[in-house]
């Protein structure tokens, strides 16, 4: 390990091989190995090939995790790359996230953008503006998005979800990620309420939709559709009730 | 005090606002997440909102995000602190607080060039209780320190400020807003001032140049 002085105060902190150090505001952060942070740390640019373990909060403008990196506090910052596993115990925030492989969250999530290819599991709220998923995700809270774009791979979960516009399609065999990632034929969305200007559904288990104008395509269990303008029932689909309010 | 309560669905059927706005509202934090009530309906189930706090609030929002945007609107409805600093001749000059009020405050915050937004939010609360006519200048200064020295303390949490009266003698109270509180018979309540509204209104006159 060595720190090198850059300027007067701010510096960067390496770390290559296994090696411990105290917290604090650094220029960048680069571990490979096995690094242990103790304390809030906050830089402008993170990485990290192989385990890094944070105790404490860590806020950075630019984040790129290979490997495991694991923040018992917050995490806020710009944006976040993983493509191994990401654990943190607060709320996230964030203005890009990017998921090729596992964030997993204590608590609330929040990111102008999330795109995710991987997997997305947090027992809080999840909120973004755009937020594009072609991957795995069990939200215990609400997920809450402008512009919602989901293709089914695998079986996916959420209390509930709500935004302007709601899209969620099987994920198709042509896409080049179904090359390396197949979708599940069966995978399902299951949600209990969902809220949103416009929806469109496939493969999705609910009990409740509400909406403006309502699609329910093909493989949905829908309870209860509540319609303002529209309401459109596609064969293949299975829908209870649905009433116009 | 048991609250009025309105689903979502006669929210939006009663402002004419649709589920995207909402929940963008709610992304922007425009509307706090505690106003979001759940509550199981026959139908499943349902979100509630406090129908007066909920209804003022969308009045404002709609009116006002023509001229500003939704960042600056949060701002403005965030508890949270703005990073200002002003002089106190500049706010008797904008009316905001009143030359007696800023008298009365001088010798406890400090005769400092520039206030922050706290010592000015305490100073404005101040006036407002004045200009109630329900409290004297003498209790004004008792409520200086007490605010200024307990408010950090709430962080950007809630919180009310009450004034009691018993047999003249007179107590100030800062209390998470919310709660219920019940005293003993004999004990009036002069008054109670929401912070957070009061902040609001401050930002709103801060802003306006």
């Amino acid at each position: 390990m060595n720190q090198q002085a850059v300027g007067k105060e701010i510096r960067n902190l390496r770390i290559t091989g296994s090696s411990s150090v105290m917290g604090g505001t650094y220029n960048s952060v680069k571990i490979v190995g096995e690094g242990m942070i103790e304390g809030d740390t906050s830089c402008a640019k993170l990485s990290c090939v192989g385990t890094l373990e944070v105790d404490g909060t860590v806020a950075a403008d630019k984040m790129n995790i290979v490997g495991t990196c694991e923040v018992s506090g917050g995490l806020r910052g710009g944006e976040l790359k993983t493509s191994g596993t990401v654990s943190v115990g607060g709320t996230t925030q964030l203005r890009e996230l990017n998921i090729a492989g596992t964030i997993e969250s204590k608590n609330h999530v929040y990111s102008e953008q999330i795109k995710l290819r991987g997997m997305l599991h947090t027992l809080g709220d999840c909120e973004a503006e755009q937020f594009t998923a072609r991957g795995i995700f069990e939200i215990g809270g609400l997920l809450n998005a402008g512009k919602l774009q989901i293709h089914l791979y695998r079986d996916c979960k959420a209390h509930e979800i709500g935004g302007g516009h709601i899209i969620v399609r099987k994920a198709k065999w042509l896409h080049p990620l179904s090359f390396f990632f197949k979708p599940s034929s069966s995978a399902r969305l299951t949600v209990s309420v969902m809220e949103g200007d416009h929806i469109y559904l496939e493969n999705t288990i609910a009990d409740i939709v509400r909406g403006n104008q309502v699609v329910i395509g093909p493989g949905c269990e829908i309870g209860l559709v509540e319609f303002k303008e529209h309401f459109e029932k596609r064969k293949d689909a299975v829908v209870r009730d649905n009433r116009k309010v | 005090m048991e609250e009025e309560l309105i689903s979502k669905k006669d929210l939006l059927e009663l402002t004419g606002i649709s589920y995207g706005q909402l929940y963008r509202w709610k992304r922007k934090n425009l509307l706090p997440e505690e106003w979001f009530i759940r509550k199981s309906a026959f139908t499943g189930q349902e979100t509630f909102f406090p129908k007066q706090k909920i209804l003022d609030r969308i009045d404002k929002i709609v009116n006002m995000k023509d001229d500003l945007s939704l960042d600056e609107l949060a701002d403005m409805f965030s508890p949270a602190s703005k990073a200002i600093s002003i002089s106190m001749k500049e706010l008797i000059e904008r009316n905001i607080v009143s030359l007696s009020a800023s008298k009365a405050a001088e010798s406890y915050i400090g005769q400092s060039e520039m206030y922050t937004f706290e010592q000015t939010l305490c100073v404005y609360i101040l006036d407002y209780c004045l200009q109630t006519g329900e409290i004297s200048l003498d209790e004004g200064k008792t409520m200086l320190p007490t605010f200024l020295e307990h408010y950090k303390k709430f962080k950007e949490q809630q919180c009310e400020l009450i004034l009691l009266r018993k047999m003249g003698v007179s107590v100030f109270l800062l209390v998470p807003s919310g709660g219920e509180i019940h005293f003993e018979s004999g004990v009036k309540i002069i008054l109670r001032v929401d912070v957070p509204a009061m902040i609001e209104q401050l930002k709103l006159k801060l802003m306006a140049i």
